[in-house]
């Protein structure tokens, strides 16, 4: 009996322990699946081949836009923490397109009866194209007076340059990676 | 019609038989004065013993492990791979099997062919553990190897590879396919009798650099082998 306890205590401990969910990724498109499915489109933009005849990414040319809708409920109290300018979410990305590009929030308006719609903005970087490379953008900070928000799209769009993106993915972070 | 012989031609004969066979009559007393030889013994031919005729076809199957975490591909390879969103990207060992037939092409130099099959799985996604990178190799090379352990333990004998590999690199389901040259030096233990026994080799092949776009997965590097051989 005595083993037992002990036991289910230490498994109690061991749960305790486990340090908060990182990493989660919230949405994702690796553009693999079928041919821009779920996207929409304005301007120049298909699905291309990149290095291997099964890896596939989103090209979209110069002024190009592309919205995919989201569904990702955060609350602001997720964060990591309170005082700085972040939420644990962040996107990540892999393009040809030097330079991370930058990211925006844009309140919406939906029918809906949603906790504070929200659509992030992803302009590419336009210094150069050339290899691709992971970059990783920080969600700009949450309204403040909001309680929960929701995701509720997402736009990629390009300035100057015509870009490659590939595995698209909005994560979380419950603390670890919290800047 | 009978002839008769004189006296004189008689005795003259006698004395020429007598210096002929080198039989003075001071030798004959010397000679009556030694011990008795012994009997004399005379060699007779015989044929020489059957040699074994010596095994000239070996045959071999290894079990092949290559680490390719030697490879000077291998850091490109992880940071092309996380560039594209690959998660988990690291330079595992490809792991599978060699056949080997080699000839005993004169006293020391065994030559031959080999084929190889190895494959490992280098990368996966992050959205679907099922969403990996995997990589085949099928090779053919010729061989040739220093046949000097003539039967002494633990002499290691040299041997080199040259070939060429079709290189299958698999992601999403779909199959790309490429050519590959490649160099394999190293050394073979054979740890067994003339007929038979075990191969342990050790050796490093160098792959022709793939200058291709995307991350290439590390195919080079140190070669663990072991499996039988049978000789013939």
């Amino acid at each position: 009996m005595r083993s037992i306890v002990t036991g289910a205590l230490a498994l109690w401990g061991a749960a305790c322990l486990t340090p908060p969910d990182n990493d989660i990724i919230q949405w994702s498109d690796d553009f693999e699946a079928c041919d821009l499915c779920g996207w929409t489109t304005t301007g120049a933009v298909s699905r291309v081949t990149t290095y291997h005849p099964g890896e596939h990414a989103l090209a979209l040319g110069v002024g190009a836009r592309a919205t995919h809708p989201l569904a990702v409920d955060r609350a602001v109290s997720d964060g990591p923490n309170d005082y700085d300018s972040t939420d644990g979410n962040w996107l990540e990305l892999s393009t040809d397109c030097a330079g991370p590009g930058a990211l925006a929030l844009r309140t919406v308006t939906t029918s809906a009866d949603l906790p504070t719609p929200l659509a992030l903005d992803l302009v590419l970087g336009s210094r150069g194209v050339g290899r691709f490379e992971r970059h990783y953008l920080t969600v700009p900070a949450l309204p403040p007076d909001a309680v929960r928000v929701r995701f509720v799209e997402l736009t990629v769009a390009t300035d100057r340059l015509p870009c490659r993106v590939d595995n698209l993915q909005l994560r979380i972070s419950g603390g670890e990676y919290g800047y | 019609m009978a002839t008769e012989t004189p006296p004189w031609c008689r005795a003259a004969l006698a004395l020429a038989l007598a210096a002929l066979l080198g039989l003075g009559a001071g030798q004959i007393e010397a000679a009556a004065a030694q011990p008795l030889a012994p009997p004399a013994r005379v060699a007779i031919d015989r044929p020489a013993p059957a040699r074994a005729a010596p095994a000239r076809l070996q045959l071999a199957v290894h079990g092949d492990l290559r680490i390719t975490a030697l490879d000077g591909q291998r850091d490109r390879f992880v940071d092309d791979a996380m560039a594209y969103g690959w998660r988990i990207a690291r330079a595992r060992p490809l792991l599978g099997g060699r056949a080997d037939v080699h000839y005993l092409l004169t006293p020391l130099v065994d030559v031959g062919a080999s084929a190889g099959l190895l494959g490992m799985t280098f990368a996966a996604a992050a959205t679907s553990p099922d969403e990996r990178l995997a990589v085949t190799w099928t090779s053919l090379a010729a061989s040739a190897r220093l046949h000097w352990a003539q039967g002494r333990p633990f002499v290691p004998e040299p041997r080199a590879d040259v070939g060429v590999a079709e290189v299958v690199t698999t992601i999403h389901g779909v199959d790309q396919r490429r050519w590959a040259t490649f160099t394999r030096v190293g050394v073979d233990w054979r740890l067994g009798v003339r007929r038979g026994g075990v191969t342990v080799a050790l050796g490093y092949t160098l792959v022709g650099a793939d200058r291709g776009d995307g991350p290439r997965p590390p195919l080079g590097g140190l070669d663990l082998s072991l499996g039988p051989y049978l000789r013939f």
